[in-house]
């Protein structure tokens, strides 16, 4: 009995596949959408972080003497992209400006008094740290000063040194940069798509099947219920596979995507978030009465879940309170799984956690999916 | 006139008798809202949220100074500060529980009064790049401090001066609502103009053309009907932008009129677009097809200020990115009637045009 619904459900899998594979739209929105976003997405987040050097104009005037050169270096090893315009008219342009006075250079070695003066327009969170930085920069050639380094090549010497006291900083992960750009962009909108995929294409085609009294058919033949049900879920997970597949595929190829150490774990992660997607597209599919609301609720609920998983911006930048729900959502989980095993370089055993958790909700629905499962 | 006014109602009613489509329109700019709002808080800027862990194993004045500059706005707003041991805060950051984790080894304070060599040590969450980055900063800024204490001869003073902007920068959701707004018009526009192939399918098309009516009525018809679910998607999405987002808008009537004639527009080039295809399916391969890319580019997922430079200069040239930067302009304020009547104007010669071709097309070639 078990052996002809497993017969059954491999058969209807293999002919829905077949005709969801044949469906363009389908195609469009497994091989061509997600590289088009993974380009837009990735060129912008990594122009938004590439674009954190802020720009700070210095006016120097003319007999500020060497420290002035070397304290413009300093504030470029603090991430300033330091301008130095040739009208004063350029110069109040910036939003940033710092202004060396006459006899820097002669002031400070005579040891007497000397202030720089910083200006910034905007009293923002970044106002306070722009400052800090300057300072900083500032402080470090002051105690390079006062250790006797009173030459130019001294000075620079001094400046390339590592400090007395200082920080010594680890990724506490395998991963050295933080994933920005292509790194950050491909991940999130792989698991965008495929969740986007299974909720509109998975869910749309059993809503039409059903409109069209194909799942009528299928209830007069000799299938029961659950066979029916696990062939229609097995076609729609094959089919978000070979999505993931290729956007690893393709994520590496074309943009050089690392997926970490442990990619059979990779792999089982997608896997069982596949599986998850599959089985929710297809109760959409289910309950919903017609295509125009299993498309709408579709993609308002991809995007939902994509938004508040942290597939489109780092979740750091949400409340904590989200960073935890986030870990209930299949796209939250799916995506700390991937933290997890791509940047952090964690054993496969740091998401059996996961893992056991999309493994059951797959299970949980896909039981109210075959019990409840409408041929008409 | 008359059957104008019909087709209006015909359309109307097919919506009613299916509220849930029509309520899943107007969810998607509210939902966009709504999540906006949970992600980017009230005030409408992100404010990255973190924990800090630290493991202060010398426990001197000089520790608690390092630990303590965490405690000062606005570091106390975005991170949170837990004390740990060594072992603990090793476990808890390789398992991506904190942002970073602080250990600040026993001999610090010795090392800060000799002026000796010392190193803490800074383990970062390698999956963010925000907080790491700040709180690394941080602690760097505060050694140096220590070593400028211990300078000799008059410090290199710094004075400044804040600048309150005249006008206040936008928020984060300032910058986003109109994008996702217009993304709403956008996909809304597109799902219209797909119907067509319904009307098409069931005959409508054809028993429309041996009708004695014209065929410019009924498609004004549609276009009065498509117009009045803009107005409703678009005083939806602004109330809840307004209210929710807390995002400044100068004119209700003018935002709403904006983006009920964009809508109009958008569903006019779609309308073609869907009916140069050959079966329902392609059209809406066809929509999808112009309509994502145009949406990326355009800026209506992410706004044009944070895009890179040649991508905003192209998507501003794009229908969605015309109309993203009116849209943006009026909810501002920054537009001024002379301005906005101009920009009203190309909105309408654009859709007189794509309306005769549209209806040059629907007559010669897709009825049948």
């Amino acid at each position: 009995m078990r052996t002809k619904m497993l017969r059954d459900a491999l058969f209807l899998a293999g002919m829905d596949l077949r005709h969801l594979l044949r469906s363009r739209e389908t195609l469009l929105w497994i091989f061509v959408m997600p590289v088009i976003f993974f380009y837009f997405l990735g060129a912008i987040t990594g122009n938004f972080h590439g674009g954190s050097r802020d720009t700070l104009a210095v006016s120097v005037a003319s007999d500020a003497g060497f420290l002035a050169d070397e304290a413009i270096a300093r504030l470029g090893a603090r991430d300033f992209l330091v301008v130095r315009p040739k009208t004063e008219a350029e110069f109040l342009g910036y939003r940033r400006r710092l202004e060396i006075p006459t006899g820097f250079t002669a002031l400070a070695l005579a040891r007497k008094p000397v202030k720089l003066h910083f200006t910034r327009v905007g009293d923002d969170m970044g106002a306070s740290y722009d400052q800090m930085r300057v300072q900083r920069a500032l402080n470090t050639v002051q105690v390079d000063l006062s250790g006797g380094a009173a030459t130019p090549q001294r000075l620079s010497e001094l400046g390339r040194e590592a400090r007395p006291l200082s920080v010594d900083v680890k990724a506490a992960g395998k991963r050295r940069d933080p994933p920005i750009g292509f790194d950050q962009s491909v991940p999130g909108t792989m698991v965008m798509f495929t969740l986007l995929v299974m909720f509109t294409s998975g869910a749309v085609t059993l809503t039409i099947e059903r409109r069209n009294g194909i799942l009528r058919r299928l209830a007069s033949s000799s299938m029961s219920r659950g066979a029916v049900a696990l062939g229609k879920w097995g076609a729609r997970w094959v089919l978000g596979m070979v999505q993931i597949a290729f956007a690893m595929i393709a994520g590496r190829l074309l943009f050089h995507v690392h997926w970490g150490p442990n990619l059979a774990a990779v792999a089982a992660v997608l896997a069982a978030y596949g599986a998850l997607a599959a089985v929710l597209g297809m109760a959409l599919g289910n309950f919903g009465r017609t295509e125009a609301q299993v498309i709408g609720l579709g993609v308002i609920a991809s995007n939902l879940l994509a938004g508040l998983g942290g597939c489109w911006w780092p979740i750091e930048v949400t409340p904590v309170w989200i960073q935890k729900a986030a870990l209930f959502l299949p796209t939250g989980l799916t995506m700390d799984a991937l933290h997890k095993l791509v940047n952090f370089g964690a054993p496969p055993a740091a998401v059996i956690p996961h893992l056991c958790a999309l493994v059951a909700a797959t299970l949980g629905a896909g039981w109210v999916v075959a019990r409840y499962f409408r041929f008409q | 006139m008359r059957f104008l006014w019909i087709c209006v109602v015909k359309d109307l009613r097919r919506w009613r008798r299916d509220p849930f489509t029509l309520a899943i329109w107007l969810a998607i700019p509210l939902v966009l809202a709504v999540l906006m709002n949970v992600v980017f808080g009230g005030g409408g800027n992100p404010a990255p949220q973190g924990v800090l862990l630290i493991a202060d194993e010398d426990n001197t004045f000089a520790s608690k100074v390092v630990a303590g500059v965490f405690h000062r706005d606005p570091l106390d707003k975005m991170l949170a500060l837990e004390r740990v041991q060594r072992g603990e805060g090793r476990r808890r950051i390789d398992r991506g529980e904190a942002s970073a984790f602080l250990i600040i080894p026993a001999g610090f304070a010795q090392a800060v009064n000799r002026g000796a060599a010392f190193r803490l040590q800074l383990f970062t969450n390698p999956s963010q790049s925000i907080l790491p980055k700040l709180i690394e900063d941080t602690v760097s800024i505060t050694l140096d401090m220590f070593g400028t204490r211990r300078a000799v001869g008059p410090a290199i003073g710094l004075e400044t001066t804040v600048i309150p902007e005249k006008k206040r920068g936008k928020s984060f959701a300032a910058l986003f609502f109109p994008s996702m707004l217009c993304m709403a018009v956008w996909m809304i526009a597109n799902a219209l103009a797909g119907e067509i192939w319904k009307e098409r399918a069931l005959g409508a098309l054809r028993r429309l053309a041996v009708m004695p009516v014209r065929m410019a009525a009924f498609l004004a018809g549609k276009l009065v009907s498509v117009a009045l679910v803009f107005a409703c998607v678009a005083g939806t999405g602004l109330v809840a932008v307004r209210w929710l987002g807390r995002v400044p808008v100068a004119s209700l009537p003018a935002a709403i009129l904006w983006l009920v004639l964009a809508g109009v527009a958008f569903y006019l080039l779609l309308l073609l677009v869907s009916m140069s295809a050959s079966t329902p399916r392609g059209a809406s391969m066809l929509g999808n097809l112009v309509m994502f890319p145009l949406a990326l580019v355009g800026g209506c997922f992410f706004p044009f200020e944070i895009m890179p430079a040649w991508m905003a200069s192209v998507g501003r040239l794009t229908p969605p990115g015309w109309a993203v930067t009116q849209f943006s302009a009026i909810l501002d304020g920054s537009t001024h009637t002379p301005g906005l009547a101009a920009a009203l104007g190309g909105l309408v010669a654009t859709s007189a045009v794509a309306f005769l071709v549209t209806l040059v097309r629907l007559r010669r070639s897709f009825l049948i």
